[in-house]
């Protein structure tokens, strides 16, 4: 495209050059005539040089960057989702251990991918002074309320 | 009962948290971080909660705009004074002489003379041109792709990948075009606009005439095709997404109780807190945009209105070869406007677009 240009440029001086020194009459008019023929092609050579297969090959990667977007979207979203439902979870816990007047006591829950298409809370790792009395009762709420069974409750030493 | 609506109750963790973790997660930072650090200045901080002072960046980017401005009257004014003095020596000359055959001599030497003034600065111009649509290109690099991702990540999926890919293929064509074909046309018509003001003929200043007409008209008919397909593309994918978040969040919610409730509301965090990134992250990109163009522009209007100036001053001269030779150059520097123009125009309809994904709230 470059050259093509380049060579109109060049043309369209000599023509307007070789128009300046001829002389008046039937030679300028040839001339005229000439000079305006050689641009047109000059012009037309632009074109001629357009790949058209390329063109769908150029869609088809444009096509394949938008999605790679969407993936890294949808990727991100999953992975805050995790984290905000994971948190929630243990916000709830510690809300629950409030109400049975548990203080400090830290969880630290656990959410997997579920078939069903969401994150599903699948374990919690509990720690704090608290009584076994008080570890049952907080044991059978979190498997009913957040369906996180007894086996994949545990408990840490506070400290540890 | 109490306990079924517990999970509503519970204090939630986000609201900024959310918007500054979701900002870390997209990367959205990269809006910012990708700019020089003076255009940082004139965008502020890029505030994930929702609270971008957009009213500040205005004020801040008209501020820069006249430093600019004032900064390029100081440097060009005495190249304009020289040009200025070159031109009214030929028109008082030019007025005393009384033969044609002396005028004519007196008036090639202008041009001559005002040639070899321009021939550089005028050059300069265009690489100035060049350089600039680089930057926007390798900016649009970073932003477009955050904004993209976080309204794919706001429900947007499928309209993002559309728009993302349309934005893509615009900007493409765009920058290569200008590569290829509309800055090669205006280096000629800057050496065309020197020949015909020496030599004066007809056929030269067709070509001239015919040469920015077409820049003129492939670069108005490609903005506004190329908008017009930015519009149009992802209309019916947008109206898709609305769908699959509302359904997604009613099986979410219908499933399972307490934790469906603790599911529907993440959701609906998360949708809220990636469409706040990409709001901000937008709205930042688009002052980003202006900031970018304002130095080039500022020095391509600065120079086209010394030009202005100076071809109504050559407008008195015997044969008005000079004054078409500043019409010219005038015409030059509109086609560069207009093309760093059309790519930031572009580049602004490819943020919005993304801000025109659907939204969760």
């Amino acid at each position: 495209m470059s050259g093509g240009i380049r060579l109109l440029c060049a043309l369209s001086v000599l023509c307007g050059l070789a128009l300046s020194l001829a002389p008046e009459g039937g030679v300028k008019r040839m001339m005229s005539l000439c000079s305006a023929v050689l641009l047109m092609l000059s012009m037309l050579s632009l074109i001629r040089d357009l790949d058209i297969g390329a063109y769908s090959l150029e869609m088809a990667r444009y096509r394949e960057l938008g999605r790679e977007i969407s993936a890294e979207g949808e990727d991100s979203r999953a992975r805050l989702q995790r984290a905000v439902i994971e948190n929630e979870c243990e916000q709830y816990i510690l809300h629950r251990a409030e109400s049975m007047e548990i203080r400090a006591l830290e969880a630290s829950v656990t959410a997997r991918w579920d078939s069903t298409g969401c994150w599903l809370p699948i374990s919690v790792e509990l720690s704090g002074n608290v009584s076994e009395a008080d570890r049952e009762t907080l044991a059978e709420w979190i498997e009913t309320d957040l369906g996180i069974g007894k086996d994949k409750q545990s408990w840490r030493e506070h400290g540890s | 009962m109490t306990l079924l609506f517990l999970p509503f109750f519970l204090v939630p963790v986000y609201a900024q948290d959310l918007g500054e973790a979701a900002g870390v997660e997209l990367e959205a930072n990269a809006v910012r971080e990708a700019l020089p650090e003076e255009i940082q200045e004139v965008g502020g901080t890029l505030d994930m909660s929702g609270r971008y002072d957009g009213l500040g960046a205005l004020e801040r980017l008209w501020r820069k705009l006249l430093e600019n401005i004032s900064e390029r009257l100081r440097a060009d004014a005495w190249e304009a004074v020289r040009l200025l003095v070159v031109v009214l020596f030929c028109s008082v000359s030019g007025s005393l002489i009384k033969e044609k055959r002396q005028q004519e001599i007196l008036e090639l030497s202008g041009c001559a003379v005002v040639s070899l003034l321009l021939a550089g600065g005028v050059d300069s111009m265009v690489k100035e041109c060049f350089s600039s649509l680089v930057e926007l290109n390798d900016y649009a690099r970073v932003a477009l792709p955050a904004v993209y991702t976080a309204a794919a990540a706001g429900g947007a999926v499928a309209s993002a990948s559309v728009r993302y890919a349309s934005a893509c293929f615009a900007l493409d064509l765009m920058m290569s075009a200008a590569e290829k074909l509309l800055l090669p046309v205006i280096s000629a018509l800057i050496a065309m606009s020197v020949c015909a003001a020496v030599f004066d003929n007809a056929m030269l200043r067709a070509t001239i005439n015919g040469a920015k007409k077409l820049a003129a008209l492939m670069m108005s008919g490609m903005t506004i095709a190329l908008t017009a397909m930015l519009s149009v593309t992802g209309l019916v994918s947008s109206a898709a997404d609305a769908a699959a978040i509302r359904a997604a969040k009613t099986v979410i919610s219908a499933s399972l109780p307490i934790v469906g409730g603790i599911m529907a509301n993440a959701a609906s965090s998360v949708f809220a807190a990636a469409d706040l990134v990409k709001n901000s992250a937008g709205a930042f990109g688009m002052v980003a945009v202006c900031a970018l163009c304002l130095a080039p522009f500022a020095a391509l209007a600065v120079r086209r209105f010394f030009f202005g100036v100076i071809a109504a001053a050559a407008d008195m001269t015997a044969s008005g070869r000079i004054a078409r030779l500043f019409h010219d150059m005038s015409a030059v520097l509109t086609l560069l406007l207009g093309l760093l123009g059309s790519f930031a125009l572009m580049l602004f309809f490819s943020v919005a677009a993304a801000l025109r994904s659907v939204g969760t709230a």
